[in-house]
Parts: structure tokens; C-alpha cells; sequence
């Protein structure tokens, strides 16, 4: 980088010099003091209260070794204690021949040694050299912060675009059957809590949960393929209307099967089982496959418990709406479906604070159109 | 701009590299007359002999020590190495071989003081 090349980012200019010797002092504040803000300190001690007063701006430290009250070592040692792990680089500038102080310091971090009398070029060249290293790993390093923070944004943007498409489909689909968007999100949150505030959930992650609730959003997409005369007649269906409408089960899981980003997609899995399964029953008496108890994931049968619940507490086509109480009464007496006794338990312990879904809606002012 | 021939003179008679020793300096030639201001009032040689008369072997390396770094910097090149061979046998116990470097080291330093510059 050029002289007059600003740094985008702030950089650390000051050498700190530690020396008992004030002529040895003054010869290396010559060598740098054309580029760098210079720091002296007489012995050990002193430059341990330097450093940590100027700590951000020190880029290179130059140690004597041999020096009253706190010599080098004594004080590399100290500076090992308060938690430096050569991020300022320490440079040892010492007359010794003693390779067993030489190694010592090596071992106690510093960067390099450089032999007194000093040829000022060649210290201005090794100083220089570590310190534009350091700043250089320390520009990267912000970099690379910078750049993962603009990627965390940009995959939080594409899961919000991702979910806000799969409720638009949703929702597209529900709107047919007269029905509002905010069932879709209710069918979400109702999953959501159930798995994550009662022993349902055990095993698994928020991660998965957030993936399965956002799948469960897709669990009646197979209605579109469903006639308008079906979906929307207010009486009861007729046995072969019926077996039409309960084709939306499998009609939902090939549709989901034939987009290709959904298959890629992390919900994909848990989406196909949802909209195939949702209408399974645990005494083996639902469609399309007849499965029985443990057969279903227990996740597939909280979203059917979370369709029931959402349709009994709120206006359908072929219905009104019952109250909380009603609606937690019917599940309970096995009228709306059949469900294990570990999924009951976990509604019943639930059942009060997703009431608390609805008010918070209508608090929100975005209840039932 | 060059140093004075006379001081330059002088101080080269004296077992100065005074071409090395501005070299030291980056040719800061101000800087290097400071520094011989300090040798000039430096009184670790008086502390020197002193610690051998008084047999103050602390004293004594320390003040070794520090003329060694003073004469390697202002390139007084003889010195240096007498100073630097004095601490090595300081360090190896041998304060007798030590102390008899003086009568080396002594006449030389002498002659270095005498030739700084008055106005110093």
C-alpha cells in the first residue's frame, strides 16, 4: 500500500520502545519516527502501563532484555498473563548471544530478535515487513467479517422470500375455500408450539421445527386440484364427492414432488409427508394409506391436531365457529379425529396458551376477514 | 551536510567509525552529536571503577553492560569489543581477567572523552 493511499480502516501507528538506555532509545525512535508515533518507556514496568494505555494503537513493540525493576523477559511474561497471544508483535532487540534467552524468548511469543549495535536499515526493513503483515491479516480479517455479515443478510432475505412464496401459494389455495391467510400462519404457529414448548419436540432441533412448521404451511396445496363445486359446497359431500376431496392428500404431495426447488428445498421432506399424511388418523381409520399409531410421525399428527383445532375455532363454508372450550372439548371426546395419547397430553398441557394465538391476532388487528 | 573535518578528525583518532556511527544515525547528524553529549555526562565508567575497587560485582556488570551498548552505538569500535569481552567474562565468573581488562579499556575511554567536542 502507498503512502498516500489512505486506509479505509483505522490502523495502529504507534511503536512503543522499551529501553533503560536512553541513547539506544533514541537511535530507534530515529529509525521510525519519520512513519510511526513513538512510545518509550525506561523498563518493563513502564511499558506494560504504556501498552495497556495505548493499547489499540501499538503496532510493534521493541524490547530490551536487560533492564532494572522489569526486565524482558520478566515482562513478555507479564504480557503472557494479561492474555496476549502475539497479536502486537514484540521485537527483541538485545546485545545477548545467551541462546538460552534467545529461545526463551521465542518461546514466550516474540517475533524476532535483532542484535545491538543495530543497522538501522535492516530493522526498518524487519519491523516494517511484520507490521504491514499484521495490518494486511487485520484489513482481511474485517473483510471477511464485513463480507459474511452482507452473506447472513442476503440468505435471511432469501429464506424470508422463500417462505413469503410458499404462504402466497398457500394462501392462494385456502382462499378458494373462502378461507383466510391467517389460517396458514395459525397452522404454523400452532405446530410451532406445540413441538417446541411440550415434550413432542424432543429430539429435535429449533432448526427442524422452524422447517416443519414452515412445511406444515404447505399441507393443503393439493386443494387446487380440487373442483370449486367440492371445495366450496356448504351441505355434506357426497361418498363420491368425498373420495375426490380426499385425494387432495396425495394430489398435494406429487404437486410438491414435480417443482424442482421445492424437492431441493430443506422443508421438502417434512412438506411431502405433511401434505400426504395430514389426515391420517392414529386408530388407522384416515386416508390416503391407512396408517396407524406410530406410523405416523408424531409431527404430521400435530399439524392434523393444528388443522382441527384452527377449522373447529373458526367459521367454515360448512360450519360456524365453536368457542375455545368447545372445540378443546370435542378433540378431548375423540369427535374430530383419533390422536395418540402422547400428542393429547401435550394439547391439553398447550391448548391454554394457543388461545392466547387468537387474541394476540385480534389484538394485532389482523383477525378472520 | 558533513560533519566538520576537525571534530571529524578528532573523533576518528579517538577509535571512532564516524562514518558508521552516522550511519547508526541515518546520517541525522544532530542525533549523533546528542548522543556523544550523553557520553560525555554518561557516569558509568567512574561507576565502573568504582564497583571493582569496592568489589561490587552487580554494580559492576551493570555498569559493563550498559558502556558496551553506549560504545556500540557511537561505533567506538575497540571499546566496544573490550567491553563486550569484559561482560562475557563477568558472566563466566572470571572477574580477576575481568578487572585486568581495565588497564586496556581505561587509557582508550580516556582518550574517547577527551576528544568530544567542547561545546557540547
Amino acid at each position: 500500500m502507498t503512502k498516500d493511499m489512505k486506509d479505509p480502516i483505522p490502523m495502529p501507528n504507534t511503536i512503543l520502545i522499551i529501553d533503560d538506555d536512553e541513547i539506544n532509545r533514541m537511535v530507534l525512535a530515529n529509525i521510525f519516527s519519520d512513519s510511526y508515533r513513538i512510545i518509550e518507556a525506561s523498563d518493563g514496568e513502564e511499558g506494560i502501563r504504556l501498552l495497556l494505555e495505548n493499547f489499540l494503537d501499538v503496532c510493534a513493540v521493541l524490547l530490551d532484555v536487560m533492564m532494572p525493576v522489569m526486565d524482558g523477559m520478566a515482562f513478555l511474561e507479564r504480557l503472557r498473563g494479561l492474555g496476549w497471544n502475539g497479536g502486537i508483535p514484540v521485537f527483541l532487540i538485545t546485545a545477548e548471544d545467551d541462546t538460552s534467552v534467545l529461545s526463551r524468548a521465542y518461546a514466550l511469543g516474540v517475533m524476532d530478535t535483532i542484535a545491538k549495535p543495530v543497522i538501522p536499515y535492516m530493522v526498518r526493513k524487519r519491523v516494517d515487513s511484520v507490521i504491514e503483515l499484521f495490518k494486511a491479516r487485520k484489513r482481511l480479517r474485517l473483510r471477511v467479517k464485513d463480507q459474511q455479515k452482507q452473506i447472513n443478510a442476503q440468505a435471511r432475505q432469501i429464506i424470508d422470500l422463500n417462505l413469503g412464496m410458499i404462504e402466497a401459494l398457500s394462501t392462494a389455495v385456502e382462499f378458494r375455500s373462502a378461507e383466510s391467510g391467517s389460517h396458514v400462519r395459525r397452522i404454523h404457529d400452532i405446530t410451532k408450539r406445540l413441538l417446541l414448548d411440550t415434550e413432542l419436540g424432543v429430539g429435535l432441533s429449533p432448526e427442524s421445527i422452524d422447517i416443519i412448521a414452515t412445511a406444515a404451511i404447505m399441507h393443503d396445496v393439493g386443494k387446487i386440484a380440487i373442483p370449486d363445486a367440492i371445495l366450496n359446497k356448504p351441505g355434506k359431500l357426497t361418498p363420491e364427492e368425498f373420495e375426490i376431496m380426499k385425494t387432495h392428500t396425495i394430489k398435494g404431495a406429487e404437486f410438491l414432488e414435480k417443482i424442482p426447488q421445492m424437492r431441493n428445498h430443506a422443508a421438502f421432506h417434512c412438506a411431502y409427508e405433511i401434505a400426504r399424511h395430514h389426515h391420517e388418523r392414529y386408530d388407522g381409520r384416515g386416508y390416503p394409506d391407512g396408517l396407524k399409531g406410530e406410523q405416523i410421525p408424531v409431527w404430521v399428527q400435530a399439524v392434523s391436531l393444528a388443522d382441527v383445532y384452527d377449522a373447529l375455532v373458526n367459521d367454515r363454508v360448512y360450519k360456524k365457529a365453536y368457542s375455545f372450550d368447545e372445540a378443546a372439548r370435542m378433540i378431548e371426546a375423540g369427535e374430530c379425529g383419533s390422536f395418540g395419547p402422547r400428542l393429547m397430553a401435550a394439547f391439553r398441557a398447550e391448548e391454554p396458551r394457543l388461545r392466547e394465538l387468537y387474541r394476540k391476532e385480534d389484538e394485532d388487528g389482523k383477525g378472520n376477514l | 551536510m558533513r560533519m566538520e573535518k576537525a571534530i571529524y578528525d578528532r573523533l576518528t583518532d579517538a577509535g571512532i567509525d564516524v562514518d558508521g556511527a552516522l550511519s547508526r544515525v541515518m546520517g541525522n547528524e544532530g542525533l549523533f552529536l546528542r548522543i556523544l553529549a550523553k557520553l560525555k555526562k554518561d557516569e558509568n565508567f567512574q561507576g565502573l571503577k568504582k564497583a571493582f575497587l569496592e568489589g561490587d560485582r552487580e554494580a559492576a556488570f551493570g555498569c559493563a553492560h550498559t558502556l558496551k551498548g553506549i560504545c556500540g552505538n557511537v561505533s567506538a569500535d575497540r571499546l566496544f569489543e573490550l567491553f563486550s569481552e569484559q561482560v562475557r567474562l563477568m558472566r563466566a565468573d572470571r572477574w580477576s581477567e575481568a578487572e585486568e581488562l581495565m588497564s586496556e579499556i581505561d587509557p582508550l575511554y580516556e582518550r574517547l572523552l577527551s576528544a568530544l567536542p567542547e561545546q557540547l
